[in-house]
Order: C-alpha cells, then sequence, then structure tokens
C-alpha cells in the first residue's frame, strides 16, 4: 500500500518546527521515519502534514551537561552505536542492539521515546537510567522523568503542540554496572520479553525495569533494593518471580519468558 | 529458450529440460557436421565431434565458426545445407516420468532455551543425492536455499486467522522469514547415484533441501528436551509453542508423583 496525501515541510530551525506544530493540525513529526513510514504506508497513520526534523541541528547534538548527558532528540541508534559515551556505556550496548543497522542509520532515540511502542528498547533503556526528557512546545519547555513519560502502548505525556528535544542521561560512576537483556525471534524483531538494570554503589542507585509488555515498562524497584543490600546470590528465583508477577499480569508462558529476562538482565550486572 | 510448457515444479527442470536439450543436441550435431566438413572442405564421413569443435583429418572448426557460416556467411555453405539450420526442437520423455528427484539426509545440532522457547541451530550437516551433478554450484544454492525455507517452515512461518477469518499475518511484520543470520553455514555432502531412467541419470534438485529441515530439527529439540519428557511435532516451532509443551510436560511431572501414590 501507499500512504495516503501529505503535505511535507522542513522548517530551517527547531522555532521553525514549534510554530508549524503550533498551527498545523493533523501534522505528524518525521525525524528517520523507521516507525511512522510502515504506519503510513499501512494507512494506519493519515497526517496531512508531515514535519521533518531529521536534520534541525539543535536536535541533533550529544552535549556533556556535567552531571548528565544530553542526547538530542534526532540523534540516530547508530550515532549512539558508533560512539562510546565513557559514563554512559549501557547506550551504546541499547543502540546496538536496536533492530538492524539500516534502521539504526536512520530511527532516532525521540522518534523511539515518541512512538511508544511497548516492545521497544529505549522506553525501558531510559527508565532504567533515570533519564529525563525534555520536551517543549506552546507552554515553553518541560522535563518529564523517562519513566511514565510513556504511559500506555503507544501513549506519552506529550501535548499535540510538543515535540522531544532532547533525553538528559544522567553519568554512571566508573563503579556502576548495567545489564540489559532481551529476546527476540529473529534478528531484527522486536523482543518478546526484555529487562534493563542499572546498579551504582556511588550514587545508591538500583534500578530494575521489566519491557516488552502491553503498557509502559514497569520497574521493580523492590527487587533492586534487596538485590542491593543483599546481592543477587542471595534471591530466590520464587523473588524474581513474584516481583514479576505483581507488576505485569500473563500466563505461565510470558511469566516464565519475563523471569528470565530479568534473570539474565541482572546477571549481567553481577557478572564476575 | 523453451517451448511452452506447464512449468518448472516438482522436479521436473533439470530432467526434463535437461533431457530435451540433450536430444536437441542430438538432432544437431549431424548437421555441424556436415557444414563443419565443406568448411574444411573435407568428407563428411572423415569428421568427427568432439566438445565445441567438429574435428577433420587436417584440421578442426568451432561450433561458434560452424555458427558464424551458417547466420552470416550463406555463400560458405553446403549446397545441400540442412535448412532446418542450428536450431531443433525436441520432446522428450524420460523412461520413466512419474517423478526423479534428490534424496537427501539432514543432521542437525541445536541448542534449546528453555526459558524462552527458541532454538538455535549450531551445526547443520545435508548428504544429498541428486543423481548426476549438472551445475554443481547451481546444486549447493538450491540446497541451501531448500534448506533454508525448510528452516522457516520449522520455526517461523505461520499464516494464522483469527476467529472471524481476519488473516493475522498480512505483512512481513508478522509473518517471520528465516534472514541470514537464522539460517546456519550448511554442511553438504553429495553422492551420484545415477537414475536409470533419465537422461545421463540425473534426478531433481528441489526436493532434497526444503522437506527435510522440519523433521530434523523437531527431532533434535525432542532429542535436547528428552529429560524434560517433552514432545514437540506443531509447525512452526514458536517460542510459545515450544515453552507451552515445557509447561505441559513440567505439570505432567509434579502431577505423577500424587498418582503412584494412589496406585
Amino acid at each position: 500500500m501507499k500512504a495516503s496525501a501529505f503535505d511535507y515541510v522542513r522548517p530551517p530551525d527547531l522555532a521553525g518546527v514549534l510554530d508549524t506544530l503550533r498551527r498545523g493540525s493533523g501534522a505528524k513529526l518525521i525525524a528517520g521515519g523507521q516507525s511512522l513510514l510502515p504506519l503510513l504506508n499501512l494507512r494506519l497513520a493519515r497526517p496531512t502534514l508531515l514535519i521533518d526534523i531529521g536534520r534541525t541541528e539543535a536536535l541533533r547534538a550529544i552535549e556533556d551537561r556535567g552531571t548528565h548527558m544530553r542526547i538530542g532528540a534526532a540523534v540516530t541508534h547508530a550515532e549512539l552505536e558508533d560512539r562510546l559515551i565513557p559514563d554512559c556505556p549501557m547506550l551504546r550496548t541499547v543502540a546496538s542492539g536496536i533492530a538492524y543497522r539500516a534502521i539504526r542509520n536512520r530511527g532516532t532515540v525521540g522518534g523511539s521515546l515518541a512512538h511508544a511502542d511497548p516492545a521497544a528498547d529505549w522506553p525501558l533503556a531510559m527508565a532504567a537510567l533515570d533519564a529525563t526528557v525534555v520536551v517543549e512546545g506552546k507552554a515553553g519547555r518541560r522535563r518529564l522523568p523517562a519513566d511514565g513519560f510513556m504511559h500506555g502502548a503507544f501513549q506519552t505525556r506529550l501535548e499535540e503542540d510538543e515535540l522531544i528535544v532532547a533525553v538528559d542521561v544522567p553519568k554512571l560512576s566508573p563503579d556502576a554496572r548495567y545489564g540489559y537483556y532481551k529476546f527476540c525471534r529473529k534478528t531484527g524483531e522486536f523482543p518478546e520479553s526484555s529487562a534493563a538494570a542499572v546498579f551504582d554503589p556511588f550514587s545508591k542507585t538500583a534500578r530494575l525495569y521489566l519491557g516488552a509488555l502491553s503498557g509502559p515498562p514497569q520497574p521493580l524497584h523492590d527487587l533492586a533494593a534487596i538485590i542491593a543490600r543483599q546481592g543477587l546470590a542471595a534471591i530466590a528465583d520464587v523473588a524474581i518471580a513474584d516481583a514479576v508477577n505483581r507488576v505485569a499480569a500473563g500466563d505461565a508462558i510470558e511469566r516464565r519468558m519475563r523471569c528470565a529476562a530479568v534473570t539474565r538482565a541482572l546477571k549481567e550486572v553481577f557478572a564476575e | 529458450m523453451t517451448p511452452f510448457s506447464t512449468g518448472t515444479y516438482a522436479s521436473r527442470s533439470i530432467v526434463m529440460a535437461g533431457g530435451a536439450v540433450a536430444k536437441s543436441c542430438e538432432a544437431l550435431i549431424p548437421r555441424l557436421l556436415a557444414i563443419g566438413a565443406h568448411l574444411m572442405q573435407c568428407a563428411n564421413n572423415t569428421v568427427q565431434y568432439m566438445p565445441g569443435r567438429v574435428v577433420g583429418p587436417q584440421s578442426s572448426v568451432s561450433v561458434r565458426e560452424i555458427a558464424q557460416a551458417w547466420y552470416r556467411q550463406p555463400q560458405l555453405l553446403p549446397p545441400d545445407v540442412d535448412v532446418n539450420g542450428l536450431e531443433a526442437t525436441i520432446g522428450y520423455k524420460p523412461q520413466v516420468d512419474t517423478g526423479a528427484f534428490s534424496y537427501a539426509s539432514h543432521a542437525a545440532v541445536v541448542a534449546v532455551d528453555v526459558d524462552m522457547g527458541s532454538v538455535e541451530i549450531l551445526d547443520y550437516v545435508i548428504a544429498e543425492d541428486c543423481g548426476r551433478m549438472v551445475n554443481p554450484m547451481v546444486v549447493d544454492g538450491q540446497t541451501m536455499g531448500g534448506a533454508a525455507q525448510g528452516i522457516g517452515t520449522a520455526l517461523f512461518e505461520e499464516s494464522p486467522y483469527d476467529v472471524n477469518g481476519q488473516p493475522l499475518a498480512s505483512t512481513f511484520m508478522d509473518y517471520l522469514l528465516p534472514g541470514p543470520t537464522e539460517v546456519p553455514k550448511f554442511r553438504i555432502y553429495h553422492t551420484e547415484t545415477l537414475s536409470p531412467y533419465t537422461a545421463f541419470g540425473i534426478k531433481g534438485m528441489g526436493e532434497g533441501g526444503a522437506i527435510a529441515p522440519p523433521a530434523v530439527l523437531f527431532n533434535a529439540v525432542n532429542d535436547a528436551l528428552r529429560g524434560l519428557n517433552v514432545e514437540v511435532s506443531e509447525t512452526p516451532l514458536t517460542p510459545r509453542r515450544l515453552l507451552a509443551a515445557i509447561e505441559r510436560a513440567s505439570a505432567q511431572r509434579s502431577a505423577a508423583p500424587v498418582r503412584s501414590a494412589r496406585e
């Protein structure tokens, strides 16, 4: 199928993008288009106007802001795959596992967060990293925690006139460990189950999230806190199963996959 | 060029087209000999056909030179030249025409992830017998392609419908095919047992690759899970099907001691 008719604009700067977004009802932002284009071609989405932000300079930067890294919304997965940010090493791990390289070359961090596919990598990873989503619209700039930015399948806290400008990812200490595990039926597919864990003794961070659910990623904070105190070896499988079952309904098969994803992410954290 | 026929299927292409091509070549050889002999100015009965050439007592001419004479230099042709030229259309029917197809044995080593329900193919060996291998490169290619298709049948490809008859896999987002990372490097071996019924003992090449993978992969998975008393048999072997079988077997195991206690 082919997309229904739409107009296309590429405003010269962020002010122009915001202005166009404010005026255009039925407008949709496009950056890498890796989720939007299939939706257009299947006519599941029929915007009348596409506003291209893929080359908007203000959205393309990766900046060191001292306590955190600011990742521009239109930074591609491939750009994060090809660059090790020493204080945020998980970004590279996650980026390099997204779909396959052709998609990573075009798909963007902001696009993935705004699209809010429950099985996508960035909503899960950014929640685990305690990142903050920086959005801008009519009312000015807002900062929203990545955990909760997505509040349902394909639903976010973005207002009609807002766009994601950047994501602020806190730097980890050299002692920090992270784990990221996802199971996909084949290379390039969305995962059947996924989990992310970030433990940083320096900042007393213990964050553990379960992804690929029917809605947004779910935190397993209590479990993470116990593990941070007692170590993974002290944790029984049933404790993990209980924590997983508390945040996500599902049948025995889904539970099995989710527990395994959580366990494997944790094993990466605590690997010798 | 082939005259109209019913198509390429059921291991027919190389058997039927190969046989017809051979018969056509046999029909052309006397015509090549006649033109070749004339070009070399010697008697027809003193020349013979060698691969690609007509050879006379003192010299030889290539098929290319003979074709050049027939198509472009008619003044060089013998006066009694066969006016059908260098084209022939010959039908062919093998002695037994109910199918001459390849035989194959496949063996696989797999690793099963019993938490995710996934199957990784660690090694895959194919022993194949297509009779005379006419083009070994094509034979290997068709074996690989067939086996890849069979892996799709075994593990990925499915067209489910919902209760209202709505197809649930209408795009490649939902209909999974094996990609390069899902297809292992096959180790392929050949034996050549010639068919007694076809030209050159050729057998069709399509059947050996695609048919065996579901059987061998399911057998390998069942062997891997023997200790769990799991048996799977429904294609494709999705993670959900595999995990459901593991869950069933586990439920039976925990039920078993209760039963034996009652007995």
